[in-house]
């Protein structure tokens, strides 16, 4: 075991989050050690997304603070784009820019952010693609692939400045089981070995206690963060009725 | 004992439409449901009618007994119908009793149970809800449009110093988009603005006997005035909206927040090369509409007054003789540029999150870049008249 591990990669405090005047959470602490799968659980309308939108950067707290390998995001005197290629985040629906071809879509960060030849970029875009099974759609533009392709292309992307952290919005929403699992079986490839951290926002069971080393559990009701641990953990020893209740109803129904 | 009976007719007749019995008895109503309820059977609405005589009727009565018939026929009209008039009774402090009901009616009466709690608010409340949250939103409509104008300033400002991720093949796709792909219509409204003009001239100034200054009236209307406006209303309509659909659509999916997790200022990289390329277009285009508007008012000089195109032609050189008719219609023609490309920009960007929000900041961009260049329009020529610039 090496001293990294036991450093968090990801740290947050005291969060406070709203959209205007609606609170949406409050007083969230957690940290995520490097390398580990974090799972964020929660019933709709908890502020799974919210989190999650606040922590890449999209949506200011209201107090207190999010630090990602010791910066400071939302600090005024913090370099944005310094923080921004240390994560890679995939929305939803995969949120490829529609008026670019796949090529283009994983090419762009690479182009902002480095210094690459042309050729050598190519590359790094056709390996992407390869790791997630694109390989052949380079040309294809966003609207010509299916759901899951849009995913895997928007998982490409994301990976393509080699990020330490992944941020993952609902892996499993709307794909089919197969196509879920193997998207589950490529975060648990991918963190074995690249060392990547990763935070999923998951409610799909299955899902859950596949990938996640590690799970928070928000609750809409109080606003916070009710409960924390390993998912099996959980299931076994939390103290909270409902972390219990949205563990085992769903377990039973899978089984 | 009063029974009242709706359902009259023959057996058959009977189970084709609702059945609604209504028997008073010892200051108790019996109510017993038969027959079928359809929400596609138009005798419903006689049924509900004749209800609502008896219920009014019924004041008096305290306790009330609803039953069905075991071989009704029902569907939602029934579920809506039993929970109302429980509803009803029980607000009224009335009694009610249940007697034989399909289990199915049972289960989803208690469900639809729960429908009720969430109502209650009046249109009242409705039009101060709107009106608190239209007072909220007040310094939105100032303190938003301000920050969108900085950040444009800013991308620009990175522009010049060469620190920007602008593409310069999306500003070359832009420009082709707003200019190129814009003549045909151009040529067309321009010449016929010119055409149009000339007529409407002709026939005012032959009064005068002044006939070939028709050609001074098209071709200083057109530069000064018409060409800008023109150009300006029809890339509102063309660019304008197309900007707002666009950035809004990107919204809509996540692309916008996508590229910003990526660092990637969406102002630098959406926002710049298409509000450049309309700047830098409009005004290509108003001096392209100006020569097409002159040409339309020469087809009416030669073709209807029978003027040779020659005297035409120098009649309006030496009405444009000092250019500075020109150069205004092309200034403010940037200034309108500007303007439709920023509030169509503005408006994509802050788009609601759903396609009918969408819709809604594509119309507002259109209503709100004309809007603003008929004022800028009319403030550019109250200045230049103070300024004798003519």
């Amino acid at each position: 075991m090496n001293t990294e591990e036991f450093n968090p990669i990801i740290t947050v405090k005291n969060l406070q989050l709203a959209y205007g005047e609606h609170l949406v959470l409050q007083d969230v602490s957690f940290d995520i050690k490097q390398g580990t799968c974090l799972v964020v659980m929660g019933g709709s309308g908890c502020g799974k997304s919210t989190l999650l939108k606040s922590m890449v950067g999209l949506l200011e707290p209201v107090q207190g603070g999010i630090s990602i390998s010791g910066e400071r995001l939302w600090d005024a005197n913090s370099n944005g784009s310094k923080i921004f290629n240390k994560f890679g985040v995939l929305f939803q629906g995969g949120a490829l820019w529609s008026s670019m071809t796949i090529r283009e879509n994983v090419a762009l960060p690479l182009e902002v952010y480095t210094e690459l030849a042309e050729e050598e970029i190519e590359d790094i875009v056709r390996y992407k693609l390869s790791l997630v099974g694109l390989s052949g759609f380079e040309n294809f533009h966003p609207s010509q692939l299916s759901g899951g392709m849009k995913k895997r292309a928007g998982l490409a992307r994301a990976l393509a400045l080699d990020p330490k952290i992944l941020f993952f919005d609902e892996p499993s929403a709307g794909l089919d089981p197969i196509t879920s699992k193997r998207l589950d079986d490529l975060i648990t490839e991918l963190k074995e070995s690249l060392g990547m951290t990763f935070v999923v926002i998951s409610h799909e069971l299955a899902s859950i206690f596949d990938i996640a080393d590690d799970a928070i559990f928000l609750d809409a009701k109080s606003k916070t963060l009710l409960d924390r641990g390993p998912p099996r953990t959980l299931l076994d020893q939390s103290n909270h009725q409902d972390v219990v209740d949205f563990l085992t109803r769903n377990e039973s129904s899978n089984n | 004992m009063d029974k009242i009976s709706h359902s009259n007719g023959s057996d058959k007749r009977e189970l084709s439409i609702p059945g609604l019995e209504w028997t008073k008895e010892d200051g108790e109503v019996l109510i017993s449901l038969s027959g079928s309820w359809s929400l596609s059977c138009p005798e419903r609405q006689r049924v509900l009618r004749r209800w609502q005589s008896l219920i009014r009727q019924a004041s008096d009565i305290e306790v009330f007994r609803i039953s069905c018939t075991e071989d009704i026929a029902w569907d939602t009209s029934l579920v809506i119908f039993v929970r109302n008039a429980i509803d009803g009774f029980e607000s009224e402090k009335k009694k009610v009793h249940l007697g034989f009901l399909p289990e199915g009616l049972k289960t989803l009466l208690i469900i639809s149970k729960e429908r009720k709690t969430n109502q209650g608010k009046t249109e009242l409340e409705d039009i101060a809800d709107d009106l608190e949250k239209f007072t909220a939103d007040i310094p939105n409509y100032f303190v938003k449009p301000i920050e969108f104008i900085g950040a444009v300033i800013i991308a620009s400002l990175e522009l010049i110093s060469g620190k920007s991720v602008m593409r310069f093949g999306d500003f070359i796709e832009s420009a082709r988009k707003c200019g190129a792909s814009a003549l045909p219509i151009v040529t067309l409204i321009s010449f016929l603005t010119g055409l149009t003009m000339a007529f409407v001239g002709s026939v005012q100034l032959e009064k005068f006997n002044a006939k070939i200054y028709v050609a001074d009236l098209v071709s200083l209307a057109m530069v000064r005035e018409m060409g800008a406006l023109m150009v300006g209303i029809i890339m509102a309509g063309r660019t304008g909206a197309s900007f707002a659909a666009e950035l809004g659509n990107m919204k809509l999916n996540e692309e916008i927040d996508s590229m910003r997790t990526f660092g990637i200022s969406p102002i630098s990289f959406l926002v710049l090369p298409r509000a450049l390329a309309l700047f830098l277009m409009t005004p290509l285009l108003t001096l392209y509409a100006d020569i097409v508007g002159i040409l339309g008012g020469l087809t009416v000089g030669t073709v209807v007054m029978n003027f040779s195109a020659v005297h035409y032609l120098e009649q309006t050189q030496s009405a444009l003789t000092h250019m500075w008719e020109v150069y205004s219609g092309v200034t403010k023609s940037l200034i309108f540029g500007l303007i439709i490309g920023l509030v169509g920009c503005y408006k994509g960007m802050n788009s609601g999150r759903d396609s009918a929000a969408l819709g809604k900041s594509v119309t507002s961009a259109v209503v709100v870049s004309i809007t603003f260049i008929i004022v800028a329009d009319a403030l550019f020529e109250t200045i230049f008249s103070y300024l004798e610039l003519r």
